[in-house]
């Protein structure tokens, strides 16, 4: 209930029409949940959520760095970083493969 | 859990982006004065389109039985689920409409401010700012808090009469069949008289605070009612006088808090009104309390909002904070304004004087 209030009290920053769309995603979101019954997740697909977030931080990290112009200062172009581009090439591959192992 | 958890977020922002978002219109387009008229119709609709969705979700409900929809996966369509899968459709629409009907509005640090829009946000400050600077304004500014609390207190009684109300008319008796549906179209058509006489008491120039008082009072005495009476009928007719109080409620709140809440902090601050209403919730639901029990504390809550709605009243009218035209029952001037309460919040990040609608 803090959590609501806090993500509500945002609306005012944010805008609230673009509140108003949220309300809508989410509540949508919450209605979807309800068609998974007795969610008894098995290991595999905890951990093939886990390393979805985990890389899904990363990205959020490193584009909320190239945001901040850091790499932009030290001239690097994150795109043609050949260790993220191995990085996200293996990652899709493991999901695929998580995926089809369910 | 997922599911809850946002529903839990989505309810917050239901509760106040709306009705932020509805009042800072009415002040752009210049129909302050039809706030309280369009509070009255949103609760009139409410309850028509509470009735139709029980309709069709108890039909959808029926349609066909819950089924798998792969025999390998635990995925299922059908029976229960069909009416939240409506009401995902529903809910589709709702955010395409407001994102294609609907002019953006942000919290709005002044009347001249009305550019905003070009400069991309409501406030230059931070994100948290709104929520930080929103939770000392509602804990400095007096009608702020006791607009905060008597608000909690009603809505507390609401939600506590909405788990309550069919222990209390079976007796707790399961065997007791009676007809819900009907009970619970009653109540609606209860909540569209109050909505509807509330456009009459602004037809006759009554002053939402005053109005307010009465709601309060005649909520309470209902409550107490219910809680006392052994007759089922009579605790029926009672319910029945709270929903009318209901279906005034929200109109009269929505045109008071409108005056109240300064509109710069509005949304964080309707959502702060939010948490101890939540408790009120919570401790009735974890202390299992008897209908009676729950009835008596709806009804002690409710006689404690009457009082303070009756002080805030007299604080309102001293202050000459109530605009002579209650035909709006929006006033011209914000409690919220009072620069001496205002000065510490400036020095917190916002450089913008602070008034309502």
């Amino acid at each position: 209930m803090i959590f609501g209030s806090f993500v509500g009290g945002m609306a005012d920053w944010g805008g609230r029409r673009t509140f108003v769309v949220l309300y809508a995603i989410l509540y949508a979101l919450s209605c979807m949940t309800k068609r998974k019954y007795q969610t008894v997740l098995k290991w595999k697909e905890w951990a093939c959520i886990l390393k979805a977030t985990f890389v899904l931080l990363f990205f959020i990290w490193i584009y909320s760095l190239k945001r901040n112009s850091m790499l932009s200062k030290m001239k690097l172009e994150i795109n043609r970083l050949p260790i993220l581009w191995h990085f996200d090439a293996g990652s899709i591959v493991g999901w695929c493969g998580d995926i089809l192992a369910l | 859990m997922l599911g809850r958890l946002l529903g839990g977020v989505a309810t917050s922002l239901l509760f106040s982006v709306f009705e932020a978002w509805l009042i800072r219109s009415h002040n752009d387009a210049k129909l302050k004065n039809y706030l309280g008229k369009s509070f009255s119709w949103a609760a009139y609709g409410n309850s028509i389109i509470a009735i139709v969705a029980g309709l069709i979700a108890n039909n959808a409900a029926s349609a066909f039985p819950m089924t798998k929809i792969f025999n390998e996966t635990n995925m299922y369509y059908g029976g229960y689920l069909n009416p939240f899968d409506i009401s995902l459709v529903a809910l589709v629409i709702c955010g395409f409409s407001a994102l294609t009907l609907w002019e953006e509005n942000y919290g709005q640090a002044g009347e001249s401010d009305n550019d905003d829009e070009s400069q991309g946000k409501g406030n230059n400050g931070k994100w948290y700012d709104g929520v930080y600077q929103a939770f000392f304004m509602a804990l400095r500014n007096n009608e702020i808090m006791l607009c905060g609390i008597i608000s909690s207190l009603f809505e507390g009684s609401m939600y506590i009469f909405v788990f309550m109300w069919t222990p209390a008319l079976t007796g707790g008796d399961h065997d007791v069949k009676l007809p819900f549906g009907l009970i619970f179209s009653t109540f609606m058509v209860c909540c569209m008289v109050g909505s509807s006489t509330f456009s009459l008491f602004m037809e006759a120039n009554f002053k939402v605070e005053t109005l307010a008082v009465g709601i309060f009072g005649v909520a309470s005495v209902s409550m107490l009612i219910v809680a006392t009476a052994s007759n089922a009928t009579m605790k029926f007719i009672a319910m029945n006088f709270f929903e009318v109080a209901v279906g005034l409620y929200w109109p009269t709140m929505g045109t008071m808090k409108g005056s109240i809440v300064p509109e710069s902090k509005r949304a964080a601050i309707y959502n702060l009104y939010r948490i101890p209403l939540n408790f009120i919730v919570l401790f009735s639901l974890l202390t299992d309390l008897s209908p009676t029990t729950s009835f008596t504390l709806c009804g002690f809550m409710l006689a404690v909002a009457t009082g303070l709605q009756h002080l805030l009243r007299q604080k309102r009218f001293a202050a000459g904070g109530v605009s002579l035209k209650s035909n709006s029952g929006v006033s011209s001037k914000s409690s919220a304004d009072d620069n001496d309460m205002m000065t510490p919040l400036k020095s917190a990040g916002s450089d913008k004087d602070d008034s309502a609608v």
